[in-house]
């Protein structure tokens, strides 16, 4: 165990998985001008494996495909973590000359641990409001899910939200109450949306009648992207049964009756209800005298918990911070409608682990000298 | 000299770090295995209801002082939202998975007069305001079905690819407009039905 201990936590495996992290990063980093940010992180950053022809031609789609995965970004903190780990229990002598970089080695630990949690619990996403609206979710800004939403309670809606797997060409979607079944014919991140010319088949519904998609190339921007689906209902009526067609920020419902309940389809971004509600009071903007370019923007909001309100003012460097959420202002609309503020949430169970390894870190390298000190210090009084 | 401060702590019991290692990294499964759990694939909750679908799909009626208010959305028509300023609100279907946005509003008087609405729409689409000459290109007369006068304002930004259309109305002393707010690509699809639904505006007594 001891042995094979330490060869797990052999100084080599973290020099060679840090010299690769550093080619992903240059890669990465240039490949963001070519697919942009969000593809890139996800292609190279918090990946398990890449393909090694994004490797080699990460400035095209078109180049020839190599089925030859190499290490993800993920994986390589992975077997860096591991590394870490092993050296510091079979690898290190742990007398007192050592503590310090022992004690900065757990740090560099605890900063991996942070991102393991960041990558697998953190929410990012927005909300927008205008003056007056409440809401008590957010929208996630890249995943999406099919949501299957029961608009007949007459003080609610009865919302299930089919995400991950389900976001998929071949996916069988059924529910409870719901006595349908929608199965995912087709799915494109990114669509074009072309107008239906001649004879229309009989079982095409809603959109679907005037309309087809197609895939296309992904945008470098990724809110860019219009996610688009194709569906076949069946198990109800024949009005209702056949194929259907939603969009990304489709405007218009496609409705469902069955059973005597109305049901709504929706392919929106993920999204993810607050323990608590956000309510607009009041957008302010102020403009640089003469100009019409804003100085700063804020907003005056409550936070409702159930029947109690409080009001806290959001600007552009003071988030509100609740729960474990943290609302920025981020943007806002000024449309038919009035005043929209847009809000950036985040929900990030790791975010004080930078900041707390950082210290730890701090913490062992400056022991590690002060050791290091007292012992010249030591050596030179016996000379 | 410093170090007989440290005496006692010189070695640390290697058992002792070895179970400080490996807490650490099964915080770090646990972490994961609950992380895993956060992100289910089926999610149900209760949301406030949604506007969209609570308003009505088809044309009505509104009985108003001055005479009930009749109009007829356009067929493709779908709810739109809801407002306590609208007496209708529709989407209407257009390339590209967008939707126009039609409302239909009574506003007492003539709400501000003509130039001053005009130039109002103008500027939710930033276009650059009319005079009372140059507002004339934008203005046609028509005649609804029930044989209510009205204008059509018609306004393209084609840099902006935005487009207002609006049937303006003046009936028993109040301004009635029905308004649509689409995309320039959405006109060609948009324009026939919502022509259809003003010339089919009108008064019980039309």
């Amino acid at each position: 165990m001891n042995k094979l201990g330490r060869k797990l936590g052999s100084p080599k495996i973290f020099f060679f998985t840090a010299i690769w992290l550093l080619v992903i990063l240059v890669v990465g980093t240039i490949a963001q001008k070519f697919i942009g940010l969000y593809q890139s992180q996800n292609l190279y950053f918090s990946s398990w494996y890449i393909p090694l022809d994004r490797l080699l031609f990460f400035w095209t789609n078109d180049a020839p495909s190599i089925p030859m995965p190499m290490p993800g970004g993920r994986l390589a903190m992975a077997v860096m973590f591991i590394n870490l780990s092993a050296k510091l229990t079979f690898g290190t002598k742990l007398e007192l000359a050592r503590l310090g970089t022992f004690i900065a080695h757990a740090g560099g630990l605890m900063l991996l641990i942070g991102g393991f949690i960041t990558a697998y619990y953190s929410k990012e996403g927005s909300v927008m409001l205008y003056e007056g609206e409440q809401a008590a979710y957010f929208d996630d800004y890249h995943k999406l899910e099919l949501a299957l939403i029961d608009t007949s309670p007459a003080d609610h809606d009865a919302v299930t939200a089919f995400r991950n797997e389900y976001v998929r060409p071949g996916a069988v979607i059924e529910d409870e109450g719901f006595p349908g079944t929608i199965e995912v014919l087709s799915y494109f991140r990114n669509v074009d949306v072309y107008k239906l010319e001649g004879e229309v088949p009989a079982d095409y519904k809603g959109m679907a009648q005037r309309f087809s998609i197609q895939g296309t190339d992904l945008n470098p921007q990724s809110e860019r992207n219009r996610a688009g689906m194709s569906l076949r209902v069946s198990g109800l009526d024949d009005v209702e049964n056949g194929v259907y067609i939603l969009l990304q920020h489709m405007q218009v419902p496609q409705l469902l009756s069955a059973a005597g309940r109305t049901y709504q389809l929706d392919l929106r971004n993920a999204r993810y209800p607050l323990p608590f509600g956000i309510e607009l009071l009041d957008f302010k903007k102020v403009l640089y005298p003469g100009t019409t370019k804003a100085k700063s923007y804020s907003s005056d909001v409550n936070v409702v918990s159930g029947d109690l309100k409080r009001q806290v003012s959001i600007s552009m460097n003071e988030p509100l911070r609740n729960l474990g959420y943290t609302f920025y202002q981020a943007s806002f609309v000024e449309g038919n409608e009035g005043e929209a503020s847009v809000f950036a949430v985040v929900q990030n169970a790791g975010r004080q682990f930078p900041y707390i390894s950082s210290l730890i870190m701090s913490f062992g390298l400056m022991l590690h000298i002060f050791l290091r000190l007292m012992k010249h210090i030591k050596k030179g009084s016996r000379v | 000299m410093v170090f007989k401060y440290f005496k006692g702590v010189e070695r640390i019991s290697k058992r002792s770090a070895s179970r400080f290692i490996f807490g650490l990294t099964s915080v770090a499964m646990l972490m994961g295995q609950s992380a895993c759990t956060d992100n289910p694939s089926v999610v149900k909750y209760e949301a406030p209801k949604s506007a969209v679908v609570e308003v009505a799909a088809t044309g009505g009626a509104l009985t108003e002082q001055s005479g009930p208010l009749i109009w007829e959305a356009s067929e493709g028509w779908l709810p739109g939202k809801a407002s306590s300023m609208r007496l209708a609100s529709f989407a209407v279907p257009v390339e590209g998975g967008e939707s126009g946005d039609v409302s239909l509003v009574k506003l007492a008087g003539a709400a501000g007069g003509e130039l001053a609405n005009v130039n109002r729409w103008a500027g939710q689409i930033g276009m650059p305001p009319y005079n009372a000459e140059s507002v004339k290109e934008v203005i046609m007369d028509r005649t609804t079905s029930r044989g209510v006068a009205y204008n059509l304002v018609t306004l393209i930004n084609e840099d902006a690819n935005r487009a207002i259309l609006v049937g303006y109305y003046m009936m028993g002393g109040d301004a009635v407009f029905a308004k649509m707010t689409v995309s320039q690509s959405g006109l060609e699809t948009a324009v026939p039905g919502f022509l259809e639904f003003c010339d089919s505006i009108g008064t019980s007594s039309n």
